[in-house]
């Protein structure tokens, strides 16, 4: 006997949906992540943890200037005060302001009124105390704390000193100002990031890490020192245990989240090439009351992240069947691809139900598309195992028999729809995703 | 939509697929479900109508065609004059075989027990009747002119198929219809006067099954999945109305009947009980097969109601 195996055709309301809101990811990565940040917060997503972003540079020793010991010192020179001097004075700068050393022994550190663009620190007896002293005169411009650590590297060669600046308030908001005390030249702090979580359903959650990195070319991160452009990067994590990870490539986005799910999707046309801007799924689905939900709830994750930690061709939203670059699970636990295409096949494949007709769509007498239930099916692991089940439905969304254009419009159980993935009817049974365009 | 109950009459039978005592063992069971019928040729036409007030006729007779050897012939007619006439669909007679026939108010499906089709392609099955409208209907009086009516407004609606591909001495292919895929190529399917049926090249224009199905399964790119059916963690699959459709519309569903997202065994039963209403229905199957083509996956029934829907008390489960 089955027990309630029928199809509802209702969607599935959150009741905390944002709508459809817009972010860019222009020049500044740091703005785009604060906007999503804020975003996920009025989804109901509450920061449970940040950390500051950290910026790591390195001067050869020698460079710092030690003081003669005795002297009367005088007044600085309209050239020392111009900062037309030679690199023998030290400078160093954190944004728009320039530091410069200067012996206390042989000058006083005023110009006069108008000409003194420096912030000047002492040249202690040391070069170490010279380091230090900068160190101070940074961290007095309350942006960041900065630390000196002793000589590293060869000390017959002179050594470095490192400096670490830490900025006061987490976690990414001052990522943008450039750092020159030393090398890497033109270096920012980075990783810094807020982890935000979902409320919990029936205790499983999600969370967000949004976080600002620079990855290398060959699969890896860049710790604190890297030079090049930070992107932004999530990583979702479930509670129940697993990860997925993808950086963000700058544009225009929309943004659509509510308690338990969220989706960026480009504002632009459907992308076809790599490194491109791309979209990002995300969801825990509610375990269907009764006995299908025997497996709890389930996470899903899908984006675009091709294993090289570069963007792949954004196949999100041009099918409503994925195979590569997704993690999810049963019972809350999310096993991921390992963001390689194609490790997970044929029936590991996650995909939305539908029904529809392959090469075009099927409507109405009126020339409707049917709207129908956004189930979707999961693999209990995408990488190995027995075949995907149904997991239950998508939260705000539901799929149509047509082929809508992305970014169409219709309204729907008297609200107001988005469609923002699509299957292309040529080989495929025509149909449509849509997201729920008003808030509520 | 809900599924389509008539709340009429359901009769199922396993008959003797005897030429000589086939015609009256099908016109008792369509009796019971309540047709009419009258003498046509050598064997009988039948009036059915369906609750929404939809009539069709169907006429089963021995054509002794000596191009379908020892076939009766199926056909659906119009229920006005000048009674426009569906495809002539044979069904293979052989003393030494049976047939299951399950019949309500007004559809038939009839089929060899365990086969879908044979490696010789004769015709094992055959089936049809009126769905349930979907939209705004208007029933044509049974053997009155139609009268025009506005494009969504159905005043007549029917179907008919089987694994007949009307080639003299069968061909070399059967014709994929419900019995062996969600897709009938070959049919008749009436709507206001006009015939949308034919002979199908492509899914898109076939008369389909609004089965539940994964996109990428399709066109041979899947071909693997679902050996199991497409079902919930706990094994349930999803039971959903069987919507049809031709050329991309849909047109309604078929009475007394539901799809199931797995593949079952022809003519397994399945008991369905819904909490909501306590209410207990049992059912048999009738299709066992693959999509279009042998390529689009085999993760669909099509079961045909044999009792209920009742409600029950005190069930335990």
């Amino acid at each position: 006997m089955l027990i309630d195996p029928f199809y509802i055709p209702d969607a599935k309301y959150s009741g905390t949906s944002t709508g459809v809101r817009t972010f860019e990811y222009g020049s500044s990565y740091v703005n785009a992540g604060v906007s999503l940040v804020s975003l996920l917060m009025a989804a109901g997503w509450s920061v449970v943890d940040s950390f500051p972003s950290v910026a790591i540079q390195r001067r050869p020793a020698y460079y710092f200037q030690t003081n003669i010991g005795a002297g009367t010192p005088g007044e600085m020179s309209p050239v020392q005060c111009a900062n037309t001097m030679g690199a023998s004075w030290r400078r160093a700068s954190v944004g728009s302001l320039i530091y410069n050393s200067y012996d206390p022994y042989i000058h006083t550190p005023t110009c006069p009124a108008g000409t003194n663009v420096m912030r000047w620190f002492e040249a202690g007896e040391t070069t170490l105390d010279t380091a230090n002293n900068l160190a101070d005169k940074i961290t007095e411009g309350g942006v960041f704390s900065v630390s000196v650590s002793g000589i590293i590297g060869d000390p017959s060669a002179g050594g470095s000193y490192e400096f670490t600046l830490i900025p006061n308030v987490p976690a990414f908001e001052f990522d943008e100002i450039p750092i020159g005390i030393g090398s890497p030249v033109g270096s920012t702090s980075l990783r810094g990031y807020y982890t935000l979580r979902s409320p919990s359903l029936n205790d499983i959650y999600l969370e967000c890490k949004v976080e600002t990195r620079i990855t290398n070319n060959s699969g890896g991160f860049f710790a604190y020192d890297g030079v090049g452009t930070p992107k932004l990067c999530l990583t979702i994590t479930s509670s129940a245990g697993g990860s997925y990870y993808m950086p963000l490539m700058p544009g225009s986005y929309y943004f659509c989240g509510c308690n338990y799910q969220f989706a960026i999707w480009p504002q632009a046309g459907q992308v076809a090439s790599r490194n491109a801007n791309t979209s990002m799924f995300v969801s825990l689905i509610e375990a269907p009351d009764g006995w299908h939900g025997a497996g709890g709830n389930c996470p899903f994750v899908v984006g675009a992240n091709n294993g090289d930690l570069n963007i792949y061709a954004d196949h999100f939203r041009t099918q409503l069947h994925w195979s590569q670059s997704l993690a999810c699970g049963h019972s809350g636990v999310m096993d991921d691809t390992q963001y390689l295409k194609g490790t997970c096949d044929g029936y590991q494949t996650v995909a939305m139900l539908v029904r529809g007709t392959k090469g075009r769509p099927t409507v109405s007498l009126a020339g409707q598309p049917l709207v129908q239930a956004p189930y979707i099916v999961l693999p209990a692991n995408p990488t190995a195992g027995p075949e995907a089940e149904i997991a239950g439905k998508l939260w705000d969304i539901v799929t149509t028999s047509g082929n809508a254009e992305i970014g169409a419009s219709m309204m729907h159980d008297g609200r107001r729809w988005e469609c923002f993935s699509t299957t292309r009817p040529t080989g495929d049974v025509g149909c449509d995703m849509w997201m729920l365009k008003s808030a509520g | 939509m809900g599924l389509a109950y008539t709340d009429l009459p359901i009769v199922m039978e396993t008959v003797s697929a005897n030429p000589a005592t086939f015609l009256d063992a099908l016109r008792s069971i369509l009796t019971a479900a309540g047709w009419t019928s009258a003498a046509y040729l050598t064997g009988y036409v039948y009036a059915c109508l369906s609750p929404q007030g939809f009539a069709v006729q169907l006429r089963v007779w021995d054509p002794a065609d000596s191009n379908f050897d020892d076939c009766f012939a199926f056909q659906w007619v119009s229920s006005y004059d000048p009674y426009p006439e569906g495809l002539i669909h044979h069904l293979r007679m052989d003393a030494a075989l049976t047939y299951f026939v399950w019949a309500n108010c007004c559809s038939l499906f009839i089929a060899r027990p365990g086969i879908t089709h044979t490696g010789d392609f004769l015709p094992w099955s055959v089936f049809g009747g009126v769905p349930h409208a979907a939209g705004l209907t208007e029933p044509t009086p049974q053997c009155e002119a139609q009268s025009p009516a506005a494009p969504e407004v159905t005043t007549e609606l029917w179907f008919s198929s089987g694994s007949d591909n009307g080639v003299a001495g069968f061909g070399s292919s059967h014709s994929q219809n419900f019995r062996s895929s969600s897709f009938c190529q070959r049919f008749s399917f009436f709507r206001n006067g006009m015939n949308l049926g034919g002979d199908a090249v492509n899914e898109g224009a076939a008369l389909q099954l609004g089965v539940i199905r994964p996109p990428g399964y399709l066109n041979n790119k899947r071909p693997s999945g679902f050996e199991s059916g497409i079902l919930w963690v706990d094994s349930t699959p999803m039971a959903s109305d069987p919507l049809i459709s031709v050329a991309g519309i849909w047109y309604g569903q078929l009475y007394d009947a539901c799809c199931l997202s797995k593949p079952m065994a022809l003519e397994a039963t399945e008991q369905i009980f819904e909490t909501d209403g306590d209410i207990l229905t049992d059912w048999v199957n009738y299709m066992n097969g693959v999509g279009f083509t042998a390529a689009d996956g085999r993760f669909s029934s099509l079961l045909l109601l044999t009792g209920g829907p009742t409600v029950v008390e005190n069930i335990a489960y």
